[in-house]
Parts: C-alpha cells; structure tokens; sequence
C-alpha cells in the first residue's frame, strides 16, 4: 500500500497533466475551429467589429442586449489579427478565449484546493470534469463572451471563497471581489446569479459568525456598490434605450408558466437523448437539450452542421458515445451537487464558503429555465448549454465532492473508480478536438 | 471554522447518491410504461402535422407515385411556393439510398430536384432546383 504522501504527489502530478493537456487542447482548436460556426458568430464577430473601428454598439440588431465587455477584447484582438496578417483575425479573439478557460481551469484548482484542501483526488476528479465536459471546450473555441464570464465569475468565487476561509476581509480583496463581480456584468448578464449567490452566501456567513459580523456586513456593503457601481452605466444605456436592461427582447403576453407545456419542463427526452442527440429530437423539453448542450452537440455547432443535413453515421456514434460518457458525470455531480445543498440546509454554519458551489449551480440552472420558459422558440435556441457555462467550475466542485466521497467510503474500490474516471475521460478525449474544417 | 468530518459528509452524499439512483431509475421507467401504452405519432404523421398546421400546406398521400410507395416510412406530397414535392420517408440510410438510385434510375434527368436528407428523400415536381425557401419550408418539417 502506498503512503498517503506518495498518494497526494501522484494526485498533484495527475492534476497538473490534465491541466497541461486541457491547455494544449485548448490552444489547439482555438486555431482550427471555424469561428463562424460558433453561438451567433456573425453577430459577435460584427458587434466586436462596429465597437473598436467605430466605437458603436449595435442598434437594437444582432447582440445588442449582450454587454460590450468581450467585444471590446475581441475587437482588439480582431485588430491585432489584421496587423499579424492573418487571413481570420478572430483567431486572435479564438486563442484569447482558449486561455481564459486555461485560467478558468487553475481558478478551479484554486478553489477546490481552498474549499477542500488536502484531498488531492477530490481536485483531481473536480479538475477532469471540468475538461472532459465537451461545453467548456466548445465554448473557448469559440469568439463568444461565454468563457471570459465564467472566468470572472469564477475569480469571485475564488475570492469570496478565500475571504471567508480565512476570515480575511482586507480592502483589496473585498475590491477585488466587487470588481470581478461587476465585470462580469460587463460580459454576459449570466453573472448576475454569482452576485446573488456570493452576497448571498457572505449573508449567511454574517449571521452565522456574530464574531466577524461588523467586518463582513462591511464587506458586502463595498461588494455589492461595486458590482452595481461597474455596469451601471451599461444598465442605464439599455435601458434608456431598449426600456430593458437585460433583454428587451418581445415574448408572448401570456404568463412566464404557461408558455411552456409541462412536458417542456420534466419531458427527459428518452431514448432519443441517448439514441439520437441532436437537433431536431425533443426540441421542446429543457432537461434532455440542456443535457445534450453540455455533453454533446445538440445544435450542430462542434461536429455538424444542421445546414448540411443531419450527422452523418459517424458522427451520430459519437454523438451517442458522448451521450453514455455524460451520464455517470452528471449523476454523480448531480449527487454531488444535492449532498452539499443538503449540508448547507442543515449546517448553515459550518463550511459557508461550500454553499458558493451548492447554490451556484441552482440559481444558473434556475436563470436557463427561466430564460428558456420567457421566451419560448419551437427548436429550443433558448437552451443553450453556454448559458450554463459559469456554472460549471461549480458543477465540477459537486463532481469532486461526490467522487471523493465514493472513494474515501469504499477504499477498496479506490482503484476502479480512478480506473473509470480515467476511461471516461480518455472516450471524451476525441470529442473535445475541434474538427479541421467542420 | 467547524469542518463537516468525512462520516456526516458521506451521509449525505450516500443519500444524495440514492435519491440520484431513484430518479434516474424512475425516469426509465416512466419511459418503458409510457412505451408501452402510448405509441407515438411517427415521422410521416409528425411531417404531414407540421406542413398542415405549421406551414399551412395541403397534404395528400403519394398514391401516383410508385417508388414513394415502397417507402417503409410512409410517403406523401404537397405544394410549396407552387411547386409540388413528393416525401418518401425511408426506415434508414441505406433504405433513403435505395430509394433515391431508383428514382435517378428512371431518367427522368431528376439529379436537380431530388434531394436526400438522411432519412427523407424529396423530389421536387419543376424541373430545377429548389428554391431556398421551398427547400427550407420542407427542411422545417423534416422528420426520420
């Protein structure tokens, strides 16, 4: 049997690989994938575009409801491309959202260490989630505000992470919290449930620690000015001129409930989300595309295009395999995810800053569902796995924690889960390189 | 700050992992009961629904039609922007295959108005292409 240390070392090793290996993979499809073929390329690529050559948002057209914070990088890096000479000067903006889900990666590293440390297989289980779940690498393939959102949503839970683990409340990190939180602002509205659960969370922290109290009400008070202070101006352009700071886009009269069917909302789409995963199966049922999204390739933006038929036969097989691959994934995170919510209800008290990855995942899930049920489209477009994307270094904690928690139950089969783990990940592994040429 | 000890921790993960396991097999079973007693409409009534209620279209069956006939899937035809389309939908690939090399095989110089979309294949009644917007109109509706 080998020592707890050597143990730990190999854990630390293994994780590191995976991180190294996720960034190759990473940099690589950022210059291979075509960055047309992403979520509303041409509008991304336009709006990044009109805002750094001509300083204008656009008018009420394409993405004129999403805030100019990647766009403003983007079209630097659009700008930078041209300079380098490159025939897609979004590639630029391609490789910079590569790296941001590299930073992603080490921030989840970062927190799973803060909110467990020591337990070295927990981060390791915590970490192959994070890259084997095909949405992060669609994602930073694309030129989307997707990935850099997740970025700032995880440095703040990061920092609120670290603030209440060590009881440190110091200016510059209650700035800096304030700061990541009103940036993400900037990028997608997603983050908007990070600010909820992280004030959230340091509320609960503030009852439950009478000793910290004063310092914390403080805190929340610099955090929550920030995060308001930073994109107000946006909020107040798009509400001046759309009467809606967020989405002024026009949905049906009726009430948000009955816009949807009951099937809409506990449909599981079987067994075509397993048999056939893509557009057009179950279009109307949220739980199966929402799934589809995060394992797969549901509207055909990674492996096909819906333009050009359906998958071909190939592809459908790994479009099933990833299918299987994202079960075990997803229930164990699922249970993950359901046992921290568990200890949260029961302890508020003990461990708070694990209630940042508890309610992470429900506010996201809850914001999708809501989005998805307000405006209602007949092939599901609103449902995109993307919008799940600042969840997932969360999801990837509740992975972590449930994995871990099987191995260090069951000691024995220690070695078959890591063996599985490992399997699974190695089957994801094809699905995650972009194709040449899609 | 009090940690959980790993023991209260694995109790909750463990009924976590069973109530995880019980919806998951629920989920199954529902589907194997619903299986069972409710057969779902198929890909021909899913497209003739579609093109009448969604695209407004008239459906008839494809009875002039002997290749679309022998589709297993079902055949019918309709009228898109004044131009007529007759749909065979096909069990598989290979089937959809079969079927379109025995249109090609009639010489009726049909390369331009057949299409094949997995499943489905379309042969378009005017002897071009079809438009965009017919193809896509079908496309919308297009089930296997």
């Amino acid at each position: 049997m080998s020592a707890p240390g050597a143990r730990r070392d190999v854990g630390r090793a293994a994780t590191f690989a995976v991180i190294a290996l996720a960034a190759v993979i990473a940099v690589r499809n950022a210059t291979v994938y075509p960055a047309i073929a992403g979520y509303d390329a041409a509008e991304a690529i336009e709006y990044a575009e009109g805002l750094v050559r001509d300083g204008t948002l656009p008018d009420g057209t394409g993405s004129y409801y999403t805030p100019p914070g990647f766009f403003a990088i983007g079209g630097a890096a659009i700008e930078l491309g041209e300079v380098l000479g490159l025939d897609h000067p979004e590639r630029v903006g391609q490789v910079f959202n590569a790296l941001v889900a590299v930073a992603t990666l080490l921030l989840l590293l970062a927190l799973v260490r803060l909110l467990w440390p020591g337990r070295e297989m927990l981060h390791l289980a915590a970490i192959v989630f994070f890259v084997a779940c095909p949405v992060v690498m669609k994602s930073a393939a694309m030129f989307h505000p997707e990935p850099l959102s997740m970025l700032l949503s995880t440095v703040a839970l990061v920092l609120a992470a670290r603030m209440l683990v060590r009881s440190d409340y110091r200016l510059p990190l209650v700035v800096g919290l304030g700061l990541a939180l009103g940036l993400g602002q900037l990028v997608r509205a997603w983050t908007l449930g990070t600010l909820g659960v992280v004030v959230l969370v340091l509320l609960v922290a503030a009852v439950t620690r009478p000793a910290e109290r004063r310092r914390l009400a403080g805190a929340i008070a610099i955090v929550a000015a920030l995060a308001i202070l930073v994109p107000g101006l946006w909020y107040g352009h798009q509400l001046r001129q759309y009467d809606s700071a967020l989405f002024g886009q026009p949905h049906p009269a009726e009430p948000v409930w009955s816009r949807r069917p009951v099937g809409f909302f506990v449909g599981s789409g079987l067994p075509d989300v397993v048999t056939s995963p893509y557009r057009p199966s179950y279009s109307n049922r949220f739980v199966p595309i929402a799934y589809t999204e995060a394992w797969g390739d549901y509207f055909g933006v990674w492996r096909w295009l819906p333009e050009r038929g359906p998958p071909s036969a190939g592809t459908r097989r790994e479009l099933v395999a990833m299918s299987i691959v994202g079960l075990p994934f997803t229930l164990v995170a699922v249970a993950g995810w359901l046992a921290l919510l568990g200890l949260a209800v029961r302890h508020p008290a003990r461990s708070v800053e694990r209630q940042l990855v508890a309610l992470l995942p429900l506010v996201a899930l809850a914001g999708v569902l809501y989005f998805g049920t307000s405006y209602p489209t007949a092939d599901g477009d609103t449902v995109k796995g993307s919008f799940m994307l600042i969840a997932v270094p969360a999801w990837a904690s509740c992975f972590g924690f449930a994995f871990d928690g099987l191995r260090t139950r069951f000691p024995r089969l220690s070695g078959v889960f890591l063996v599985a783990l490992a399997v699974l990940a190695l089957v994801a592994v094809p699905f995650l390189l972009a194709v040449d040429g899609l | 700050m009090t940690e959980p000890r790993p023991a209260e921790e694995w109790r909750y993960v463990s009924v976590a992992l069973a109530v995880v396991g019980v919806l998951a097999v629920a989920q199954v079973a529902g589907w194997l009961v619903y299986r069972s007693v409710h057969h779902g409409p198929t890909a021909l009534e899913l497209t003739e629904k579609c093109l009448r209620r969604e695209k407004l279209l008239a459906v008839d069956a494809a009875r002039n039609d002997p290749i679309a006939r022998t589709a297993r899937g079902g055949a019918l035809v309709t009228r898109v922007e004044d131009n007529g389309v007759q749909v065979a939908i096909a069990r598989t690939e290979e089937e959809a295959k079969r079927l379109a090399a025995a249109y090609l095989a009639t010489g009726r110089k049909i390369e331009l108005r057949l299409d094949v979309r997995g499943n489905v294949v379309y042969v378009w009644e005017a002897p071009r292409e079809p438009s965009p917007t017919q193809r896509q109109t079908m496309y919308d509706c297009w089930y296997e």
